[in-house]
């Protein structure tokens, strides 16, 4: 009898340490987690503040940060024109399936699908198109860098590391990620139109379908498009900069490093977008649930 | 050559203090230095033979500000290191011509553009200004042309010796020495050496490593001392002139 009990109170103290382990270790990670984004925040407040200083943009940081302007930007019109291109007959034709279903016409839908395609849409490819050409480029850089004792030769000669390699990078991704996000709706909405004009779908002129799609267009819209590149392509150049000055000391470390710095920054990407989505939004939509 | 240093008076300034000084290994591969005294005011030369192991010593990284001591000081300028906010150091650095023992090369940038970096970081001047100075920096050490090339398709003379075009062309008032003739053929050393005095005669002072004191006959005369790493101190050997 005293057996058993003893046994019950040995598996109940066994079941407790296992449970007080187990959160132990969901704390860590929580907090590990918690640390890490609260770092990424720190870059890219400290990249804003810095970024807003005359005294950064020496004649060198000038340099690195045209370099990554043609690279993150200017070399990624293309693949934005061909991505844009084919997402505006993808959404066309997508479209065109609902029209007789919802019993409405393509011209009375144009305006909300380019109202949809510049809040939503665009900021998103242009992020994914700026996360996978430069964003994973830069962490490898950056790690490659690292590596290879560079960080400590620029800060030998006086120069910092944060305004000279952090600061362009993060300021070009978010300009770089706007600048596309412009070229993709133009894409979206020329492609979207051609498919519409040779199907015979879409009667209206181009003229007046941007008219339409302008006088739907609100200041909102606006706001929208401009958070959802500027702050989310600041977070992604944050995040891959962190992920490339993260490395420690061994060459293996850096293909992880360009996995991790994607992976990152696309959640990143989404999180960001939904938080800005009930910020900017998210008002009416309180006020109706409560 | 070697008489045109600085005259020298009371007057000077002291540039690099290092007052009892215990500075930590940066890497697990350094070695910890102790108890380190050594005082460089402007037109002084300190030669300091680091034997086998000076490329694991901190010293010159404890020099540049980038490793703190774990006790006493080192002062750059009259200014503790440590005291110094992160921007006045940075400031401070760029003033500090270095030929650097390990990895002295920005990969992604070419040898002409690394070594116009930190002069186009610092200062105002004119692109043209600055290229000009290194090609003149250029000739006087044999060089033809800075090469266009990336640092890792040059050969390691060329890169020696470019860094030798770096580090004089900032016009440093302190000029790091590691091992600068380590790859560069005995030849060459009338140029470094006139070099090394010339920024003297301006009031540089300089802190130059060799493995052996009597290494290719570094410069003599007044001002210049002789020091020696052992048993992870410095030891002042004798004087000269």
């Amino acid at each position: 009898m005293f057996a058993t009990i003893r046994e019950v109170l040995a598996r109940r103290d066994r079941l407790a340490g296992a449970a007080i382990l187990l959160a132990a270790q969901m704390g860590r990670e929580a907090l590990d987690r918690l640390a890490g984004a609260a770092y990424i925040v720190a870059i890219a407040a400290s990249a804003a503040v810095l970024a807003l200083h005359r005294a950064t943009w020496k004649r060198t940081v000038c340099t690195v940060f045209m370099r990554q302007v043609l690279f993150t930007a200017v070399d990624a019109v293309g693949v934005s024109l061909r991505i844009g291109g084919a997402v505006g007959v993808l959404l066309f034709v997508e479209a065109a399936n609902w029209l007789d279903e919802l019993g409405t016409t393509a011209e009375a839908v144009a305006p909300w699908m380019m109202a949809f395609t510049v809040r939503e849409l665009a900021p998103l490819i242009a992020n994914l198109i700026v996360i996978g050409r430069s964003g994973v480029a830069i962490a490898t850089e950056l790690a490659n860098m690292k590596l290879h004792g560079e960080l400590d030769v620029l800060d030998a000669q006086g120069i910092d590391v944060m305004t000279y390699l952090v600061v362009p990078r993060v300021v070009s991704a978010a300009l770089c990620v706007m600048s596309l996000g412009v070229v993709l709706v133009a894409a979206i909405f020329v492609s979207g139109y051609a498919v519409g004009y040779l199907t015979n779908a879409m009667p209206l002129h181009p003229g007046e379908l941007l008219e339409s799609v302008v006088a739907a267009a609100g200041t909102e819209d606006l706001v929208c498009f401009l958070a959802k590149t500027i702050v989310t392509g600041w977070f992604v150049g944050a995040i891959c900069c962190r992920e490339g000055l993260r490395v420690r000391a061994m060459a293996t470390e850096v293909p992880s490093v360009a996995s991790r710095s994607g992976v990152r920054s696309l959640t990143a990407v989404f999180m960001v977008n939904a938080a800005l989505s009930l910020i900017i939004h998210g008002q009416e939509l309180i006020v109706s649930i409560l | 050559m070697g008489n045109a240093v600085m005259s020298f008076g009371l007057s000077r300034r002291p540039v690099l203090e290092f007052d009892d000084a215990e500075i930590p290994p940066l890497t697990r591969r350094m070695e910890a230095l102790y108890h380190l005294n050594l005082k460089l005011c402007e037109g002084d030369c300190a030669l300091v033979a680091t034997g086998r192991a000076g490329e694991d010593l901190p010293l010159a990284d404890a020099a540049l500000g980038l490793a703190m001591p774990r006790a006493g000081q080192v002062r750059f300028l009259g200014d503790d290191w440590s005291r110094l906010g992160p921007r006045e150091q940075l400031d401070r650095r760029g003033r500090i011509g270095s030929v650097f023992e390990r990895s002295a090369w920005i990969n992604n940038l070419n040898v002409l553009d690394n070594v116009l970096l930190s002069r186009r970081h610092h200062t105002g001047l004119a692109d043209e200004q600055l290229l000009r100075d290194a090609r003149c920096w250029a000739e006087r050490f044999g060089l033809n042309a800075l090469p266009a090339e990336r640092p890792s398709s040059v050969p390691p003379e060329q890169l020696r010796l470019a860094e030798w075009v770096r580090a004089f062309s900032l016009e440093p008032v302190l000029l790091l020495l590691e091992h600068p003739m380590r790859g560069v053929p005995r030849e060459r050393f009338a140029s470094l050496l006139s070099a090394v005095n010339e920024a003297r005669s301006r009031g540089a002072a300089v802190l130059w490593l060799v493995a052996d004191a009597q290494d290719a006959c570094p410069p003599n005369g007044p001002g210049v001392s002789r020091f020696a790493i052992i048993d992870q101190t410095l030891v002042r050997i004798r004087d000269e002139g």
